[in-house]
Formats: structure tokens, sequence, C-alpha cells
């Protein structure tokens, strides 16, 4: 076959020349013959070929018919017109040219029966014209009629030769053409096969060629099918990855609150030295393993496009000083002064998400730590320069600076300045990144100028709208009640708890009613309006979750009521469950002030949010979110208490303060004494090795014991309602042994606390 | 067909009628070259009308020079339009019966004597024709003026050695 010449790489000007040449090649000589066809017929329209023959019988003809005329003028002269015998030999005469000079007679003129008729027509002109002149004459003259009558009878014969020569002239002629004509007809006919062999190839050539480029079509839509499920597959299994990290993050960071919780419970005055410096270790590892998880978490977050700000007016000021006051810490330990300034000239309060930010403050004044070995951190908040708006917050060291290259990969992911400092310094490197993100979700940047040796400086603007101070300012000692009067349906079945929080409504202006449990609340319910629920996650009879469930099957309006959930359990399996039965807002428990009165926001159940009736405790006041322990920084390694006692004095003043001198009392009787106290039903029911009865008791006591700040007790009742939920054999006497000593340290302890006050 | 022939012909007429120089149409004073019969409105022997040369020669002269199957070059024709001819006579008809003398016999549509300017030539070149050189009379069409012309159709009707004309 022919080699195929690679058509997909013609352009418009190649294909234009072969299709031009290849109908050059095969027309022009089509375009030839047609022209010699043409001529053929115009020669023989125009020299009148085929009348070479009737112009050879006319002159025949007209010869007899001058014989006929002379030999009636020779038998009857008075009967003929001399004229028109004259007329008659003018007329011979006439056919004479127009045979001798017919365009054609080339084809005559060899024939020897030309010459010789020709011959003799001209001796018989010399003859006879002298004669013809003169008509009259010539008819009264016998003789001349006779001798010109002999002449035509002579010449007869030679013009019928000569007709018959004509006659095959053209038929010659007729042949010859013929000839021509079939000569071209098969070249014609050559020339069409090849034309068409040509096209043929022509098409076959094309038709591989197309084919080919469909091939090539389907194999490049295969692959781009191929390649956009890969894309989407990998898109996918980065999102998935993604979720699933920070669903991970967060399942792991949840357990490690309880985790930390413990390992602050653990911190005892009689532990030895050595066990304080492992406890210490562990706290530390534990607070660097969170950050790192809190790292991991954002990046998530980020990625998987979920993280949103929360924006609030916070005080800028506050922000700064709280900053301040976690990170001397660390900067004391490191040997290292910080210096933290706020410009007099900035806003008091401004709209931004007070966690994010003080996480781009902590970044960056940890990283100035991290990488100072001597010398001070510096750390300004000031207006932004020439007028624009917002804010620039500074951080400058005399750390070990960095190398150009070393500042142009310092926002990429996983980078450390130095990774020779990597397992000194520890990080996950992911710090900057997300800083900046943030930075820039806040509508600003950080950018950095450093020197080698020398020291380093972050600048971060960012743009926060200066705002009016919140309405809870202006109102903050105003007279209780002022808000909106919610009304409250409380199912609680531990009476400490079902009085704190009966003081707790109380103060922040709401109307409540109390129940035992779920069941009762449904009665309630059905014999009232209220207007939001709270359900304790534990109960007996109905829980919060199967109450939730009942509440939502109700067939009245309060069906839709909002129901919120007070929970120790941070789970979020928990959670989810309770979401999906119908679950609308949650508040841990112990229940603190801030928590209800967020859950209650979140329900929509207070038209101006912050508008707290504070009242006089300073446990209500909401200036800036406070810092959840997840947020603080890793170095933050002074949190908790450190004195070891059995009560967290703190939260036992606060209580106080809080509580009626006659509740307080009682709530303490209801907790420690005998019999009825329910540390003491505790004791019973593992006397009893009652599981399910001993689990529920030790929930309430952590719940209570908690809540006034006794944390020796709430560390031994979470670690007996842990291993009655892990299904682990007790030790009964062991366990009891330690309440009891928990009880005395207790006592001992607030007989310490109150003691000075009494005195 | 019939009908615009019909019509052509009487507009033709008409216009004959018009511009027809006199009603009576003089005998011939020499011996006769052409004879005129059939549909005729003015006769000088019995039911025809004779011609002699100077009664031709009498009627307006018209030129060309054309080119033909006959001869190897162009040659000019002079002679009357045959429409002024049959003017001459009043002929009233569709088809012009031609015969020469050597019995040659044609038929011309009366439509080509008024569509192309047909001469009766009496002249070649400004010659006399002889009979021996198709004369005396030759119906000749320009075919140098109209491509329809040159073909066999035309060529036939240019009737040389013209001796009579029967109007039909």
């Amino acid at each position: 076959m022919f080699p195929t010449p690679n058509l997909a790489k013609w352009r418009g000007r190649q294909w234009a020349t072969a299709i031009v040449g290849l109908l050059v090649l095969t027309l022009s000589p089509l375009a030839w013959i047609q022209w010699q066809q043409v001529q053929l017929l115009e020669d023989v329209s125009t020299n009148q070929v085929d009348s070479i023959m009737w112009q050879a019988y006319q002159l025949e003809r007209e010869l007899s018919r001058l014989d006929a005329q002379l030999h009636e003028a020779t038998s009857k002269p008075q009967e003929v017109d001399p004229y028109a015998l004259t007329e008659r030999y003018e007329v011979f005469l006439s056919r004479i040219d127009l045979l001798t000079k017919i365009p054609r007679r080339d084809l005559i003129e060899a024939a020897p029966a030309y010459a010789a008729a020709i011959g003799s027509i001209e001796a018989f002109v010399v003859q006879a014209d002298p004669l013809f002149a003169e008509p009259e004459a010539l008819i009264q003259n016998r003789t001349n009629l006779t001798a010109l009558e002999s002449s035509v009878d002579s010449l007869l014969p030679k013009l019928a030769d000569l007709t018959r020569e004509a006659n095959r002239a053209v038929a010659r002629f007729v042949d010859e053409r013929n000839a021509q004509l079939q000569q071209q007809s098969v070249l014609v006919i050559t020339l069409a096969g090849v034309q068409s062999v040509v096209m043929l190839v022509f098409v076959v050539v094309l038709v591989r060629h197309i084919r080919r480029q469909q091939q090539q079509y389907t194999q490049l839509q295969q692959l781009s099918r191929e390649l956009s499920d890969a894309r989407d597959q990998a898109e996918a299994a980065n999102h998935g990855k993604s979720v699933f990290l920070a669903n991970m993050s967060h399942e792991i960071r949840t357990p490690f609150q309880g985790l930390l919780g413990m390992l602050n419970l653990m911190d005892e005055p009689n532990l030895t030295p050595q066990q304080r410096d492992y406890l210490q270790t562990a706290r530390d590892s534990a607070l660097h393993l969170l950050g790192v998880l809190n790292d991991i978490l954002d990046v998530s977050t980020m990625e998987s496009g979920t993280l949103k700000l929360s924006e609030a007016p916070i005080h800028l000021r506050d922000v700064v000083q709280e900053v301040e006051g976690l990170m001397k810490v660390a900067a004391n330990d490191k040997g290292l002064a910080l210096q933290v300034h706020a410009a007099s000239d900035l806003p008091d309060w401004v709209m931004a998400d007070a966690t994010r930010l003080r996480q781009i403050m902590f970044n960056l004044i940890n990283n100035a730590i991290k990488f100072t070995s001597q010398g001070t951190v510096t750390a300004e908040m000031s207006c932004a320069p020439h007028g624009q708006p917002g804010v620039v917050f500074t951080v400058r060291d005399t750390g070990i600076g960095m190398d150009r290259e070393t500042v142009e990969h310092l926002f990429t992911r996983f980078f450390q300045a130095d990774s020779s400092l990597r397992r000194r310094i520890g990080g996950t490197g992911l710090g900057l990144e997300i800083s900046r993100k943030l930075a820039r979700m806040m509508g600003g940047d950080i950018h950095v100028s450093s020197e080698l040796g020398v020291g380093s400086v972050f600048t971060v603007t960012l743009h926060l709208p200066a705002t009016t101070a919140p309405a809870q300012e202006a109102v903050a000692h105003s007279v209780p009640g002022h808000g909106r009067r919610l009304k409250v349906l409380v199912a609680e079945d531990h009476p400490i708890n079902l009085k704190y929080m009966g003081i707790l409504l109380d103060r922040m202006g709401h109307e409540a009613v109390f129940c035992e449990n779920g069941a009762e609340a449904l009665q309630w319910l059905a014999q009232q309006t209220f207007d939001v629920v709270l359900l304790d996650y534990h109960m007996p009879v109905l829980d919060g979750l199967a109450t939730t469930e009942a509440i939502r099957q109700l067939d009245s309006p309060a069906a839709d009521i909002k129901v919120i959930l007070v929970t120790a359990d941070v789970v979020n399996d928990t959670r989810k469950r309770a979401l999906d039965v119908g679950v609308s807002e949650f508040a841990s428990k112990p229940l603190q002030a801030n928590d209800l009165q967020r859950a209650l926001q979140r329900c929509g159940l207070l038209d101006e949010p912050d508008r707290v009736n504070t009242g006089q405790g300073a446990l209500w006041t909401v200036r800036s979110a406070p810092i959840p322990l997840y947020d603080m920084p890793v170095h933050f390694s002074e949190h908790g208490q450190r004195s070891g006692s059995a009560i967290n004095t703190a939260a036992y003043a606060e209580i106080v303060s809080m509580l009626p001198k006659d509740t307080m009392d009682e709530m303490l009787s209801n907790l420690l004494d005998p019999p009825q106290g329910t540390l003491h039903a505790l004791i019973r029911a593992l006397e009893a090795g009652e599981h399910r009865n001993t689990s529920f008791i030790a929930h309430n006591l952590k719940g209570t014991a908690m809540l006034l700040g006794f944390t020796a007790i709430a560390r031994t009742a979470a670690e007996i309602e842990h291993l009655v939920m892990q299904n682990q054999d007790l030790v009964a006497p062991d366990l009891i042994a330690q309440l009891l000593n928990d009880l005395k340290r207790t006592r001992e302890a607030l007989h310490r606390h109150n003691a000075p006050v009494e005195a | 067909m019939t009908t615009r022939r019909t019509l052509n012909s009487a507009l033709l007429l008409a216009g004959l009628a018009l511009s027809a120089p006199a009603l009576a149409l003089d005998a011939p004073t020499t011996r006769p070259i052409l004879t005129v019969s059939g549909k005729i409105g003015v006769k000088n022997a019995g039911e025809t009308a004779r011609f002699d040369m100077k009664m031709i020669e009498a009627l307006p002269q018209h030129s060309f020079t054309t080119s033909t199957p006959w001869f190897d070059k162009p040659m000019k024709f002079t002679g009357p339009l045959l429409a002024d001819l049959l003017a001459a006579v009043k002929a009233s008809g569709t088809t012009l019966s031609a015969v020469a003398i050597n019995d040659y016999k044609i038929d011309i549509p009366m439509s080509d004597v008024q569509k192309y300017k047909v001469i009766v030539a009496r002249l070649l070149n400004d010659k006399p024709m002889p009979v021996r050189e198709k004369g005396p009379l030759f119906v000749v069409f320009p075919f140098d003026s109209a491509a329809e012309l040159r073909n066999s159709t035309y060529y036939e009707r240019s009737i040389w050695q013209l001796k009579a004309l029967d109007v039909q």
C-alpha cells in the first residue's frame, strides 16, 4: 500500500495545494480532450466536410441537365429559350467553384479522378464559353451544339467518377473522425479511471486519517474522564482526610480535657518532690500535645472550609493584658524579659473573634520566646499608621533571626526556621501558616523582617473595626430583672444542684419550676407553658435524651419548646445522639452562668445578645469570652492550682459569695453529713455492690463536688464513676477509705478556709 | 405561437402598407429575373409580380460585409432588404417559399424578414454577380451580426441564384 503521509500535521495551505494539484492533474487532460472535440465539431460545421459529396453530385447533375437542354436544343431549336440554355450553362459553371474552393478540398484533390475531371471541365469551359456568350447564335448553329453535346457526354463519366471519389473521401473522413473520437473516448475513460483511482486513494487515506483521529479523540475523552474521576477521587479523599482529621482532633481533644483535669486533681501537697516533678512533666507534655492537636484541628478545619470567625465586641486592652499575663510565665521560665504595650490611641472596643485574635498573638509571642535565648521580646498593639483602619500588632525579638531564604519559606506548611532546632524546640510547624490564614480572614496579613543573629520583627495588620461598648457595660449595674424574664422548667434529680440552679436562674432574672425527672417534666409541660426546658443528662425514671424524645413527640405546641441539655459528658457521640433526638442546645456541668446565658442566646430566647442581668456577682460578668483550656498556649505551664489542697478555695469562695449562708450549709450537709449525705450514700452503695446505683450516685457527687470546688472528692467520685462505666472490679474497701480520707481532708480545708473569716 | 406570429405579420404588413411608395408596380422593361407569387397585393403579370434588375436596383439599397461558409474571407453584399421587396408587392403571409435557378428550394419564415436585416444581394464586393458566381440575386443573412444565425438552418435559408418567391 501507499506510505500514508502524516495528515495530522498538514495545514490549510498544504491541503489546498494537494487538492488543487490533484484537480489539475486529472482535469487538465480532460479539458484538453474536450477542447479537441469542440475543435473537431467546429471543423465539421464550418468546413462543411460532408458537403463535398453533395457538391460533386450537384456538379454532375447540373451537367446532366445541361446535357438534356443541349439535346433538346439540337432536336428542337425553336422550342428552346437561348437565354435559358446559357443560364443552364452558367448554373453548371457556378457549381465548379463550390467544389474546387470548398475548405476541405484536400480530401479529394489528391485523387486522380479529381485531376482528370477538373482538367476536362477546364477544357470544356474553354471550348464552351465563347459559344454560350452569344446564345441566339448558338441555338442556330447545329454544328456547335452537337460538338458541345458530345463534349458534355464525354465529361459526364468523369464527373460520375468524381462523385464516387468524393463519396469515398467523405467516408474516409468520417472513418478518420470516428477513429479520432474513439481514441479520445478511450483516453477520457482511462483518465476517468485514473482520476477515480486517485480519488479512491485519497478517500482511503482520508478515511484512515479520520478514523485514527476518532480513535485518538475517544482515547482522549477516556483519558479526560479518567483524569477527572481521579481528580474527583483525590479531592474527595483529601476532603475526607481533612474532615477525618478535624473529627479525630476533636475526638482526641475532648478526652484530653479530662486527662488534664485529672492531672490537676492529682496535684496534692503530700506528693514527694519527685512525684511532683513527674506530674508537672506529664501536665506539660499533655498541654504540648493539646497545642499540637489544636494546630492540626485548625489546619484541617481551614482546609475543609468550615472555619468561621465568630465576631463580637471585645475590649482590646483586656485582651492584650490577658495575653501578657499568660505569656509572662513562659518568658520568665526562659529568663527573658517580655514587654507588652497597648498604644494609648487604641480604640477601646473592636469587632473581632477574641479566641482567634489571641491565637495569633500567642503564636507570634510564643515563637519569639522559642527562638530567643537571651534578651527581650517586645510586643506592641497600635493603630494602623497613616489613618488607615485597623490595628497593627508587632512582635520584636533579639533572637537568632533568619536569613533571606528562610524568610521566604517561613509561611510554608511544616517549615521550621532551623531544622536542627526542631527536636529541641518542638512544634508542628503549622503555627505561622494558621496565623497568616487567620490574619487574612480578618482582612489583614502578616509580614516579617529579620536579620540573622540580630532578631526578627513580625508585623500583623488586622482590619478590626472599632465599635461601641456592648450594652452589658451600660447596664452592668442596673436593677436585676431588667432583661427578658423567661419561664424555665428544670428537671434535675440532685437536690444540691437543684438548689444551685434555682439561685442561678433567679439571679439571671428568670422564673424556674423544678421537677426531679423527665416524667415529671412531661406532666408539667402538659399543664403549663414554658419558654425553655433544662434537662439533666443523667436522671432516674426518664433521662435527658428519652425526655427530649418524648417532648418532641407531644401533640401540643410544647413539642417545639427549646430543650437545653445539661451534661458533663463531653464525648462528641453523645452530642450527636442528643442532636438527633431534638436537643436544641447544650450547657456543660457544673452549670455556669455564662454557659447558660450563651445557650439561651443560641436558642434565640434572649432578644439582645450580651444583655445579661449581671447582678452583683463577679461570676456573671461577661467582658470577653473566657479562655477555654485548649486555647491556652502550649507554654502555659502554670495552669491550675498547685496548692495541692483538697479544695479549690477560689471556686469555693465564689460559690460561698453567691449562695445565702443557710443554703450553703444545707448543701454542705446534704453532701458531707452522715447518714444522708451523698458521699455516705455512695459509700453504702459501694458496700452493697449496686453497680448501677453506685455509678449514678458517683456522678451526682462528682457534679456537686466540682461545683463547690471540692477537688479531692470530685476526683475520687469521677474515678469511681469511670471504673463502674468500664465494668471494672471495684475494690470497695480501698475506694471507701479514699472517700473517707477525702472527706477528712475537705473538712480540714474548709476549716482552714473559714477560720480566718470567722476570726 | 400562431397568434403571435399572426400578430407579427399584421404589424409588419401595417408598417409595409404605410411606407409603400406606390400602389402600382410597373411591368419589367428588361428580362425578368425574379417572380413573386402567392398572397401579394400588387401584381404586374397576371397573378404574379415580376422584377427585372432595374426594378431591384430601384429599391432602397443596403450593404454589409459578413463571412459566409461559401467564401474564404468576409465579403461585401449589396442589395435591397427582402422586407422592402415584399412590401413593394404587399405580401401578406407567414412563409416565403424561395426557389433557385438550379431548382434549390427552401422555406423562409416571414419572421426572419422582420427580425434580421436580410438583403437580396445583387452586388458582391460592389460587382454584379453572374449566374456562375451565384448571381444574379443572393439572399444573405447578416451572419456576423448574430451568433444564432451561424448554423445550418440559416445557411440553408441563404439561397443563391434566386429566381422566385411564393408567399404563403
